[in-house]
């Protein structure tokens, strides 16, 4: 930007304005080397908050501004001051142009939380009640995700427009076509546990754990190492009984037979010998996590040796 | 086994105590959070003699930070009072410890203090030797009821819509270090807490997120505040195990996502909270940090062959010391500051919650 930057104070439609400086006094701790163009943008910003301009020009100047500076709260909250204005004086503005420089920023600034904050405010305020306001949010998040599927704002955003305008349609098939692209992706699988729960009762009836199992397990067989499958068939059980499942112990031990590498499929069924509780289960648990500290899951010795004296510790509890 | 060069980012850190460089720029509003990794990392590296040597110069800086009720008419600025993180809107320089703001001033519309710096500027007092008589306590307070939500959570700045469980644990710590927890409804708030841990056994950033080591960081040290831990017991095993899984070499911050050094902090702290950091893999989490450290620069990157912030420089040294690293001073990871900066009565009552109880 250095090259093409004029000054504030050599633009003639400026000149009416006096710049201030900032005043961090004389012993300033961890002062910022700010470059001359921030300290120019920045000089002029104080001086329209002082004034409380609320004008066309003044959100050329808060744009400049968040080039470099776009995590500054105070910077945004003035803009929606002056996005406010414009409303009550009826002062013609081009909103659909401030949704398109919010997702220019949010491509160059995708972690930025107050980018997503103003997004969702102009997004509630101007485009929500327009006809397929939310289905084109919908697309936009699509697009986002496609170049980070893991970003966790456009998640949070996304989640945020789904339980606000009801907008659950085609979600299950959403994370198909992510979990084809990357089976590793967990905030897909979060994403699934989270339309599920708020879609159906919970905790699941046995005929949705069935079905999730399957998917779990589909997956599971792609790459049996994978972490998040494992954790969101854990995870179906919530609020209620694994060991309610008995052919779901027949089957991991199936699994574990053949995936002999494995250390999540060793910990699942030590979750339910846990949970089983008795005397022949939790013998069974401590033999499991020999294996895991001695061969399978060395990376993890010191927790399976942990886990070890914990269960030892239930075992003679119940004798 | 190459160490990490001590000395390199002792004086990476020195020098960002005197500068810190244009990047840093878009850090502006966030300024006291710079100046606490700067500082308590000084502070951790050993480095008490420089922080006693500028402590006049800090302190005073800090209070110049401080947004002090009016004294004429109190609620004029009642949800404002607090710590801006620089003075970026104008302000005069004032380092004014009277608790409230100068006759007649007319406090500014767009002068935010927000939960973060908030929290920075007394924990950067704490280090520096400051015994908050300057503070406007009250005025902290009443401010950060007004932040607090409908639904236990707490929101980051005066007409801000972001609420969650990082401000959960600013609001806890704040709390704490001024010792009035009447901003903070326990129930409720544990009860957010609660319902952000997600199906994987950890926490998100607020309820049905995925679980995240920055969250879960601060859901669990915001129960160590409120004395809330044993809620962690029933799922205990499950929690510890999701935790560990999270360590590749260094430890990444969500399932399946790569290292980063700062998570070595964030889920490292998660584990010492209920007495658990024993059960890493220590020495490998130290060559990540190291194969991150800047050669030339000093300080540490979040991962390798990137260039180094303090951030991760700081993060990443306070995972070595929760290990008792003989280089740092040993850490309050639940406050985030020395075990000296904290002092005993903070140290007894944080640290060790759960082995006490068994």
């Amino acid at each position: 930007m250095t090259d093409y930057y004029t000054p504030f104070g050599e633009r003639e439609e400026w000149n009416d304005v006096k710049p201030i400086e900032q005043n961090d006094g004389e012993h300033p701790i961890c002062p910022i080397a700010y470059s001359e163009e921030f300290k120019d943008k920045m000089n002029y910003f104080r001086a329209i908050l002082k004034s409380q301009e609320k004008s066309l020009r003044v959100i050329d100047l808060l744009n400049e501004i968040v080039e470099d500076n776009a995590s500054n709260y105070t910077v945004w909250f003035y803009r929606r001051e002056v996005l406010k204005a414009f409303e009550e004086n009826k002062i013609d503005f081009d909103i659909e142009g401030e949704m398109e420089f919010l997702t220019d920023m949010s491509e160059s600034d995708p972690k930025n939380y107050q980018v997503w904050n103003h997004r969702r405010f102009i997004f509630e305020h101007y485009f929500a009640h327009k006809d397929n306001g939310s289905e084109k949010e919908k697309e936009y998040l699509n697009n986002m995700l496609l170049s980070d599927s893991k970003n966790y704002h456009a998640w949070s955003h996304r989640q945020w427009l789904l339980k606000t305008f009801k907008q659950w349609s085609g979600e299950l098939e959403y994370v198909d076509k992510l979990l084809s692209l990357d089976h590793r992706n967990n905030s897909a699988w979060n994403h699934r546990y989270f339309v599920l729960s708020n879609t159906l009762s919970f905790p699941f009836g046995k005929d949705i754990i069935d079905r999730e199992i399957e998917y779990s397990l589909r997956s599971i067989k792609l790459s049996p190492n994978n972490e998040s499958p494992w954790s969101y068939l854990r995870g179906l059980f919530k609020n209620q009984k694994i060991s309610d499942y008995p052919e779901l112990l027949v089957t991991l031990k199936e699994l574990k037979a053949k995936y002999i590498g494995c250390s999540h499929v060793n910990s699942l069924i030590i979750d339910i010998y846990e949970e089983q509780s008795t005397k022949d289960s939790l013998e069974q648990a401590l033999v499991l996590c020999k294996l895991l500290s001695s061969t399978v899951d060395q990376i993890h010795q010191k927790y399976w040796n942990y886990k070890h004296s914990s269960i030892e510790k239930q075992l003679l509890a119940i004798k | 086994m190459t160490d990490i060069d001590y000395k390199g980012v002792t004086k990476f850190f020195e020098r960002s105590l005197n500068t810190l460089p244009k990047p840093y720029q878009s850090g502006l509003s966030n300024h006291l959070s710079l100046t606490y990794f700067t500082v308590s990392g000084l502070d951790l590296l050993k480095r008490q003699d420089i922080i006693e040597k500028e402590k006049q110069n800090i302190i005073d800086f800090i209070y110049s930070r401080q947004i002090l009720p009016s004294k004429t008419n109190p609620d004029v600025n009642r949800e404002y009072c607090g710590f801006r993180g620089a003075n970026f809107v104008g302000q005069p320089y004032c380092v004014n410890k009277s608790h409230f703001s100068v006759d007649g001033e007319t406090p500014s519309t767009y002068d935010f203090p927000n939960l973060a710096n908030t929290y920075c500027a007394l924990m950067i007092l704490r280090i520096a030797g400051d015994d908050f008589s300057s503070v406007n306590k009250k005025a902290i307070i009443d401010a950060l009821k007004c932040r607090s939500q409908e639904n236990g959570s707490f929101n980051s700045a005066p007409k801000s819509t972001e609420s969650d469980v990082r401000f959960i644990f600013m609001a806890c710590a704040i709390s704490y270090m001024l010792n009035d927890w009447s901003a903070v409804d326990i129930e409720k708030t544990t009860q957010f807490i609660m319902d952000s841990l997600s199906y994987e056994f950890a926490f998100g950033q607020s309820p049905e997120q995925e679980a995240h080591g920055g969250s879960t960081y601060c859901a669990v040290n915001s129960l160590a505040l409120m004395k809330k831990l044993h809620l962690i017991l029933p799922f205990k095993d499950k929690f510890i195990r999701w935790l560990v899984n999270k360590q590749i070499t260094g430890f990444c911050g969500r399932t399946n996502k790569d290292p980063d050094t700062c998570y070595s902090f964030w889920i490292g702290a998660s584990l010492d909270a209920i007495s658990s950091f024993n059960l890493i893999d220590f020495n490998l989490m130290k060559m990540f940090i190291q194969s991150a450290q800047h050669q030339v620069i000093g300080g540490i990157a979040k991962e390798p062959s990137n260039l180094p912030d303090i951030l991760h420089t700081y993060m990443s040294l306070s995972a070595l010391a929760i290990g008792g690293d003989e280089n740092l001073m040993p850490l309050n990871p639940v406050l985030g500051i020395t075990q000296r900066a904290a002092g005993k009565e903070w140290n007894d009552d944080l640290l060790n919650q759960l082995l006490k109880n068994e």
